[in-house]
């Protein structure tokens, strides 16, 4: 190994330290505490509709056929 | 109802991070096949000079892997963050195929990369050469995974809905796997990488023969990449017409908006060379149109007709109705799980879920509908078509520049006197930047033309995002940019530095620069 693998191998473990330190602070500021608790439930919910009301007859139209 | 907002910030976030990891990915993949095969050459003739061009654009390409690792990681940090309800809803599908990439790109391909720059000193040719094809095989197949995912969310085949579970199932593992659309996209995808790779060794080499510096080693290197490089890009024109004919068979919309076709032709449809689509209008106010070609194309038949924006609309229309009451039953049938009749009543309509759920973005409940609303769902249902035009045609263009280069490479590299021809080694060196932007242009009508949804015909993209504060994705968003916008400076400057000290960086003696590497290194 000569001096300029050496070097380029150092620069290269620095930039890995520093971008696992820096995934690592994005996590912990914006990922760490986010607990977007989602389940069938909460899914049923936001995906949801109250029941069908007669549509106003304009806005029948021939169901899509399958 | 979720705010615009969010949803674009959610979206812009997640283009943001897959652009700028997708720089470093593929030179990556088709970095590792050019290895393959200088290493394969040192190693059938034993001559020293292909060892040390394996070793020297093996340090690029080490450069761009370091600096482009873990880039990915914030993509997944967003599903769980920014699309939580996504996450959910496709968990079971998604999941397995992108777990499995993880795998693959930390255990395979890092465990191999680990090998091919130090196991110089500690395996025999033969072993160092297995290694570097188990690296390329390795970054290929996690390659694979990722893109069987995609090619999943643009057709999303082999899972049904559960009203149970409220997301989608896996019924057939093989039916995902081999996914007509995911494999088409994984050989375009590779094989870009693979142009994308030659074009970073013709390019650098070019320079160094325009500079006179390490002659030998550039000449070499630049005809492996104007071979390797010429039939990756027939590859990628070849594969790219058969991804077309995927999409036109299971997203005629994105199809329909690549083209600007707004009326459905007769068959053969003609092409749109150039247009200028009038959005407000449906219509396009110049079109220069080549007879027959789109038909070609999109069906692989003289008779078959490509339905055209307008029909799309009135087709989506009467799914968006029909969805409305799939919405409905589903809820009566959550009400009342063990009643086969709506049981009945649901699977006769659940393929048009998702085109009922399109209507949320606008109403909470069905009876704020009203035709008005019916009709902005109905809009909605097709992508701006000026971008996905325009940026389709810039990648194919782009495409057909790099085949006339790799073409008149391979070509003066095969008469010999390539060296010579100043123009071509130019040429090269200015369209370094070309596959990089033919990817990102691709990855942008493959993403944009699937609006939307983030899982075609299934999830309206606006259900998907999780309800965090507007506030925190800025500040996310922040974060990320600037995260990326240092890594790739490094990457740029590191890049710039190697390349500038060229082979000589390998101290073996033999390559200009060496002695004065010192001061710059």
């Amino acid at each position: 190994m000569d001096l300029r693998d050496r070097r380029l191998r150092k620069e290269i473990g620095v930039i890995l330290i520093v971008k696992i330190l820096a995934i690592t602070a994005l996590w912990w500021w914006f990922v760490r505490d986010v607990r977007v608790p989602v389940d069938t439930t909460t899914t049923a919910q936001h995906l949801g509709a109250p029941a069908l009301p007669t549509l106003n007859p304009t806005l029948q139209g021939n169901p899509h056929d399958q | 109802m979720i705010s615009e907002h969010l949803v674009d910030l959610s979206r812009l976030q997640f283009a943001v991070t897959a652009l700028y990891h997708f720089l470093f990915v593929p030179l990556t993949i088709g970095m590792t096949w050019i290895l393959v095969i200088m290493e394969s050459v040192y190693v059938m003739t034993g001559k020293t000079i292909y060892k040390d061009m394996t070793r020297f654009w093996g340090k690029l390409y080490g450069i761009n892997f370091a600096l482009g690792v873990t880039t990915g990681i914030t993509l997944e940090f967003q599903f769980g963050t920014n699309w939580a309800y996504y996450s959910h809803y496709v968990g079971d599908v998604f999941g397995a195929p992108l777990a499995i990439e993880g795998l693959m790109a930390f255990f395979l391909e890092s465990t191999f990369i680990g090998l091919f720059f130090f196991g110089w000193n500690r395996l025999s040719r033969q072993q160092h050469l297995l290694v570097t094809i188990l690296m390329a095989v390795g970054t290929n197949l996690s390659a694979l995974w990722i893109l069987i995912a995609n090619g999943w969310m643009q057709n999303p085949v082999g899972a049904e809905f559960s009203y149970v579970t409220m997301r989608m199932e896996m019924v057939d593992f093989w039916t995902v796997i081999f996914n007509p659309d995911a494999q088409a996209k994984f050989v375009h995808t590779v094989s870009a990488g693979y142009t994308t790779g030659a074009m970073f060794v013709l390019s650098i080499s070019a320079w160094y023969l325009l500079k006179g510096r390490d002659v030998e080693f550039a000449k070499k290197s630049f005809r492996i990449a104007a071979a390797f490089g010429f039939a990756s890009i027939c590859s990628v024109i070849v594969l790219g017409d058969e991804s077309g004919y995927t999409v036109g068979e299971a997203q005629q919309t994105k199809l329909a908006a690549m083209e600007a076709m707004w009326e459905t032709e007769p068959a053969p449809a003609p092409f749109n060379l150039i247009a200028i689509p009038n959005e407000a209008e449906m219509k396009n106010d110049f079109a220069i149109e080549i007879p027959w070609v789109m038909g070609i194309i999109g069906t692989r038949s003289l008779s078959k007709q490509i339905p055209g924006i307008k029909e799309i609309k009135e087709k989506n229309r009467e799914r968006i109705i029909s969805g409305m009451g799939a919405v409905t039953a589903l809820d009566a049938l959550r009400k009342s799980p063990d009643d086969p009749l709506l049981k009945k009543a649901f699977d006769e309509i659940k393929a048009d879920l998702g085109f009922g759920l399109l209507l949320k973005k606008y109403v909470t409940s069905f009876d704020q509908v009203t035709p008005e609303i019916i009709e902005k769902a109905v809009n909605d249902t097709v992508p701006r078509v000026a971008p996905m035009f325009w940026s389709f045609r810039l990648m194919v263009g782009l495409g057909f520049l790099m085949l006339m280069i790799f073409g008149f490479a391979l070509l003066f590299s095969v008469k010999g006197n390539f060296a010579s021809k100043r123009w071509l080694l130019k040429s090269a060196l200015y369209a370094l930047p070309a596959p990089w932007l033919g990817c990102e242009l691709g990855w942008f009508v493959a993403e944009y033309g699937r609006q939307p949804w983030t899982i075609y015909g299934v999830l309206p993209t606006h259900l998907s995002v999780s309800t965090l504060s507007v506030n925190s994705l800025y500040g996310s968003l922040a974060g990320f940019i600037g995260f990326y916008t240092v890594l790739l400076i490094v990457e740029m400057y590191l890049m710039i530095k190697f390349a500038k000290l060229g082979p000589g960086s390998l101290g073996t003696g033999r390559y200009a620069n060496e002695a004065g590497q010192l001061a710059h290194a």
